[in-house]
């Protein structure tokens, strides 16, 4: 009969239950959005490397190698001596390495110059390698790898002509016409948006650069592919290990390297580092969307207290008819719950809807987990608290009044 | 049977209620008259146990009120009396049926069934669907589904605290005659409270509340 009164009595004043469940369905989709979105991408970053013990570079921080090299964010390390890559690549501890070089970008898009090696070496999730949908490895000279979002946003086809331009938009190599001879299947990693080159192809378009100028050297494209041509630098390399305990040692040796100042990053060190970052951006993103929950909660509150003064009346008569405290108590708790399970049910609705129609390269989950479970249970359990608030001052309201309401 | 002796109530530390005595025999009809302000409404109050005396104590049918716990007295309210107010009877929400049924949601008593509540209405000369939403009725035909409320538990004791004041002079007699046929017809004893001195004729005894009522002598 309580739950019965409760319902016709919020029946009675939809609107204002309305608001306050939208206005707690709006704190759900924040609350969960957030976490959803934070552990999505922090999964998305783990994912995105594997099987890699190390990776090489010509900077000292780790965060910064291992967002350039394999992120693709950042402002471009320093040079490292081809010279250099070769020779940490034949150390005994090493067993095999890829050399990769960025900086380049065709329309937008990061280009990054490598070797065939990469698409045997490169491992992400649980040690997937990169797939292709169309074509395959390098080949010849002037063959281009594309990730799956350029070959979608560039409407790129195999066999397609390119030209690869140098650090800028403005000046593209006319005379070099690059084809497509691979398409790379979607992997929800930065590869989707890469170009691939080979690195020999790179150095050789970089022939006719001078100190930032174009100079035509007239080599016809044919004899260009035919040079011997010495590779000169890298921006890092990524390896794995013979003896994964041989890594400290390794690490040890990289960045006491005599030539030139190199830093050796362990992947996943480096990423729970990053991590640590993020955290305490996502903590301040947590705390902002617990504000306003308490918001939605004393929107709450503050609607149940609009509709005391109307329902001192209904509150007399109940008491006349013998309802006791408990009885009030019940009428504003599950008026609450109400309130919270349905503004829990409409947020999650929301949320999944939102996910569904947002496009992300991070694959976010539709289903609640066990921990959101557990904030959502304690969302109702606050509600729940935060409604003895109004239910006691009508109970005292109530005593005052006695059966006569004068109002 | 009620039983009140030395019965006083402090609010604020200024005596509002200090009754010598009054004792109301069972099924006796009695008028309390009374201007505004003279704590005819603490006297309800006191007298189904919402409120609680400073001082004295109450007996209804061999109860004490004052050894009851709060959720008890809540209980035994719901079981032993039934209460008409001025105005505002109902939830407007409700439906008559509903409104009526919400007086069985608090007492132990059996269920009641549709027909019952139909033959008291009829009683009570309301032509209405069940079904109605109580705001849809008139002032009078509210005040007579409050009536049927009241007695719908068969309580021992109705109190009725100026339940004609919203009525014209018509609507008030015709309730006066139907409140007291179905009052009897239960066997209920009937407190009504009132400022309108014109009703006292319809009951057995009168009492002037502020000379019962010593704090405002």
């Amino acid at each position: 009969m309580i739950f019965n009164l409760t319902y016709k009595s919020i029946l009675n004043r939809k609107t204002a239950f309305f608001l306050s469940v939208f206005s707690i369905a709006i704190s759900v989709v924040l609350l969960l959005g957030i976490q959803r979105v934070a552990k999505s991408s922090e999964k998305h970053f783990l994912n995105t490397l594997n099987e890699t013990d190390m990776i090489v570079g010509a900077s000292n921080g780790s965060i910064e190698i291992l967002l350039n090299l394999v992120f693709h964010i950042g402002d471009g390390l320093g040079e490292m001596q081809y010279s250099s890559y070769e020779e940490i690549a034949t150390m005994d501890e090493v067993a095999w390495s890829v050399p990769l070089s960025l900086g380049d970008s065709f329309r937008g898009f990061e280009v990054m110059a490598t070797n065939e090696d990469f698409f045997k070496r490169y491992k992400y999730a649980s040690g997937k390698l990169l797939e292709f949908q169309e074509g395959g490895n390098f080949g010849g000279f002037y063959d281009v790898i594309v990730g799956f979002n350029v070959h979608k946003k560039l409407d790129l086809k195999l066999s397609d002509k390119v030209h690869l331009s140098h650090a800028d938009e403005h000046h593209e190599h006319t005379n070099r016409e690059f084809s497509v001879s691979g398409i790379l299947k979607p992997s929800n990693t930065p590869n989707d948006d890469l170009v691939f080159i080979q690195l020999k192809s790179d150095e050789a378009i970089h022939l006719e650069w001078q100190s930032g100028h174009f100079v035509d050297m007239h080599i016809e494209s044919e004899k260009l592919s035919q040079m011997d041509i010495k590779l000169k630098h890298v921006s890092g390399m990524l390896l794995g290990l013979k003896n994964p305990l041989q890594i400290l040692e390794l690490e040890n040796k990289i960045n006491h390297y005599k030539g030139e100042n190199l830093k050796a990053v362990i992947p996943a060190k480096a990423l729970s580092k990053l991590f640590k970052l993020m955290q305490s951006f996502q903590n301040v993103l947590f705390f902002i969307s617990v504000a306003v929950f308490i918001v939605a909660l004393f929107t709450m509150l503050t609607s149940m207290y609009a509709t005391l003064i109307e329902r001192r009346r209904e509150i007399a008569i109940l008491r006349s008819l013998g309802a006791s405290a408990k009885v009030l108590f019940a009428l504003f708790a599950i008026e609450s719950f109400l309130i919270v399970a349905c503004g829990i049910v409409l947020g999650v609705f929301i949320l999944t809807l939102l996910i569904a129609l947002i496009p992300s390269t991070l694959s976010i989950s539709h289903m609640p987990d066990i921990y959101e479970i557990a904030m959502l249970l304690v969302m109702v359990a606050i509600s729940l608290l935060a409604s003895l608030i109004p239910a006691l001052s009508s109970y005292k309201q109530s005593l005052q009044d006695g059966l006569i309401v004068k109002i | 049977m009620i039983h009140i002796s030395t019965c006083q109530f402090q609010y604020d530390k200024k005596s509002v209620l200090d009754i010598d005595s009054l004792h109301i025999k069972e099924g006796e009809h009695i008028f309390l008259h009374g201007k505004s302000g003279s704590a005819k409404s603490t006297f309800l109050n006191l007298l189904c146990g919402i409120l609680e005396p400073t001082h004295g104590d109450i007996e209804v049918f061999g109860t004490k009120l004052s050894s009851l716990s709060l959720s008890q007295k809540d209980k035994f309210r719901a079981d032993n009396f039934g209460v008409i107010f001025q105005q505002f009877n109902l939830l407007p929400y409700l439906s008559v049926e509903e409104n009526i049924l919400l007086a069985c949601g608090f007492t132990k008593s059996k269920k009641i069934s549709k027909e019952e509540i139909k033959i008291l209405l009829d009683a009570l000369e309301l032509s209405v669907d069940c079904k109605t939403a109580a705001m849809k009725l008139s002032v009078g035909q509210q005040q007579r589904v409050a009536v049927a409320r009241a007695l719908i538990n068969r309580p021992k004791i109705i109190l009725a605290d100026e339940p004609t004041s919203a009525l014209d002079s018509d609507a008030k007699e015709r309730f006066m005659k139907l409140l007291f046929t179905q009052a009897s017809a239960c066997g209920a004893t009937l407190v009504f409270v009132s400022h309108d001195k014109s009703l006292a004729s319809h009951f057995d005894t009168v009492y002037d509340f502020s000379t019962l009522n010593r704090a405002f002598v």
